[in-house]
């Protein structure tokens, strides 16, 4: 999608360009040209990796490539159709309970399980959740294809999730959040599979009865299940997400189906993640995080901990939950939440050696990222690894993360003494109490 | 038999905006005595691919100069000196990112 961007971006300059599609990618791409405003961008398909394609097929190849650069535009490529949205009828069937499962499957507007049909008195009662008016526009950005979503739709789609009616609020919370995190429109469509882990904290969370205790993050909770599930739906049916089109993930992963949970405020002995955000303890709050395509557990102890998390293959953030029972052993040892955290941060320590071995061919933008920081200053880039990291001898020690990416939270029953860490970079963040 | 219930379902897509369209750029006559910048995103090999591609243009378009170009930076990092420096030199572009 991103090289798509830029080549739109130099023909938008005047440059007569190509961009070259790896096979698997092709619904991706058209989508993202349409989006874009420039449908007839000329492409040539090859197969997938490129880089593996064998010799003799680039005399096959490469005319094609001249072709696209030369041969004049057809009448159609000069007066390319305007992407006109398709015109959607606010009813979308009618029909038996298997008929409407039937039809919502096979538009692709479900995650694979049965929904709850979106009828217009189920949709009403779920807009008594919130005071603000059905038509009233959540996000104009709701990633991956930046579609515009209102009131009425969060509430059509928390009514197929399973949501009640006051949950709404953490709902469009939720649908804020995501139009505010920008980098969702590339990682909901990456190969890597992201999984979205939603945190809720303050008052709402009693209100609307979410585990935080034992199995906050495993099933029998319907606030946690349905509000988890409203984030995927979401997804498909408000940003326009569908796997193997744009959501081009590998192998998929079970935390894209539901992952939400609340933070056990009450056990903590420290104060709880929003207001360690700035936030005030009195506010409600939803973070969706980023990543989670990988976790480690059970051992509480923070120096395994820190060697656990520098197995993780992009070092773009740690999210470590605790049990309440060894946060309460932490805190009678005298360290803070934020102890904690810089603990794993600087003893989670490898050589750059390793670094280079985990991340596999992503290693290539940690040397273009530092290349491009060291040549370009004033660019303002952040940077995770020293100036000096490609000069380092190849034994030289390394921490994976940076202070700022560590993050601790409480959630469990206390029935025995675990935590478990996931790979997540910061949240995008949102407030409920605005949208009661 | 009791008489199955029948659902009348809204539908729950988001709307998509409308977006004004542009054609590309008009096509050059030939690439003889031309500059074509090949770009490679460098994920998954296309660095190998857009380095045979330079290796290879000039015998199926004579008298072209094809320059092999690794992006800088994260894929998604808008590293504006480049797209300044291909809008200024290039002719043509071929950009590979392997998606």
């Amino acid at each position: 999608m991103w090289g798509a961007h830029w080549t739109i971006g130099l023909e938008k300059r005047g440059i007569p360009s190509v961009y070259v599609v790896d096979e698997p990618f092709v619904e991706d791409v058209k989508i993202t040209l349409e989006k874009e405003g420039m449908p007839s961008l000329r492409t040539v398909v090859v197969p997938h990796p490129c880089g593996d394609i064998p010799d003799e097929q680039y005399p096959e190849i490469i005319p094609r490539l001249v072709d696209a650069l030369t041969v004049l535009l057809s009448e159609k490529e000069k007066q390319p159709a305007e992407a006109v949205p398709k015109k959607m009828g606010r009813m979308a069937i009618a029909g038996t309970l298997d008929e409407v499962q039937n039809y919502f499957y096979e538009h692709r507007w479900s995650d694979g399980l049965p929904i709850v049909p979106p009828t217009e008195e189920k949709v009403q009662e779920m807009l008594q959740g919130t005071s603000h008016a059905p038509d009233e526009i959540v996000t104009t950005k709701m990633w991956p294809e930046s579609w515009t979503v209102t009131i009425e739709k969060v509430a059509i789609v928390g009514v197929m999730a399973g949501c009640r009616p006051n949950y709404l609020p953490v709902l469009l919370a939720i649908v804020e959040a995501w139009g505010n995190g920008q980098h969702f429109e590339s990682t909901c469509r990456s190969t890597t599979s992201f999984a979205f882990p939603i945190l809720v904290n303050g008052p709402v969370r009693n209100e609307i009865e979410m585990n935080a205790a034992n199995n906050a993050l495993g099933p029998g909770n319907r606030a946690n299940a349905t509000i988890g599930r409203f984030l995927r739906l979401a997804i498909i049916n408000l940003g326009g997400s569908w796997p193997g089109i744009n959501d081009m993930s590998s192998q998929g992963n079970p935390a894209k189906y539901s992952f939400c949970f609340s933070e056990n405020e009450e056990k903590s002995p420290w104060e709880p993640f929003h207001v360690s955000m700035g936030y005030k303890p009195e506010e409600s709050t939803v973070s969706i995080f980023n990543g989670c395509w990988t976790h480690l557990g059970n051992w509480p102890q923070l120096d395994r901990i820190a060697q656990g998390v520098v197995a993780y293959t992009i070092a773009q953030g740690v999210l470590v939950l605790f049990d309440p029972l060894p946060a309460k052993e932490l805190a009678e040892r005298g360290m803070s939440k934020q102890d904690v955290e810089d603990y794993i941060a600087t003893q989670a320590i490898t050589t750059k050696k390793d670094i280079r071995y985990k991340q596999g061919h992503y290693y290539d933008d940690t040397i273009r990222a530092v290349q491009w920081a060291k040549s370009n200053p004033s660019q303002g880039q952040i940077v995770r690894w020293p100036m000096n990291f490609l000069e380092l001898p190849d034994d030289a020690v390394v921490h994976p993360y940076p202070r700022e990416i560590v993050k601790v939270i409480v959630v469990g029953g206390g029935t025995n003494s675990f935590a478990q860490t996931w790979l997540a970079s910061l949240p995008s963040m949102a407030g409920v109490d605005k949208w009661r | 038999m009791s008489k199955e219930w029948v659902y009348t379902a809204l539908n729950p897509r988001g709307v998509q905006p409308a977006v004004p369209v542009m054609p590309p750029s008009p096509r050059l006559d030939s690439l003889n005595g031309k500059v074509v910048y090949c770009v490679s995103q460098h994920v998954r090999g296309t660095d190998t691919f857009v380095k045979k591609v330079v290796e290879r243009l000039p015998e199926h378009a004579p008298g072209v100069t094809a320059v092999y170009v690794d992006k800088p930076d994260f894929f998604s990092t808008d590293v504006s000196e480049l797209w300044d420096e291909i809008a200024e030199k290039a002719s043509a572009l071929i950009y590979a990112a392997a998606a």
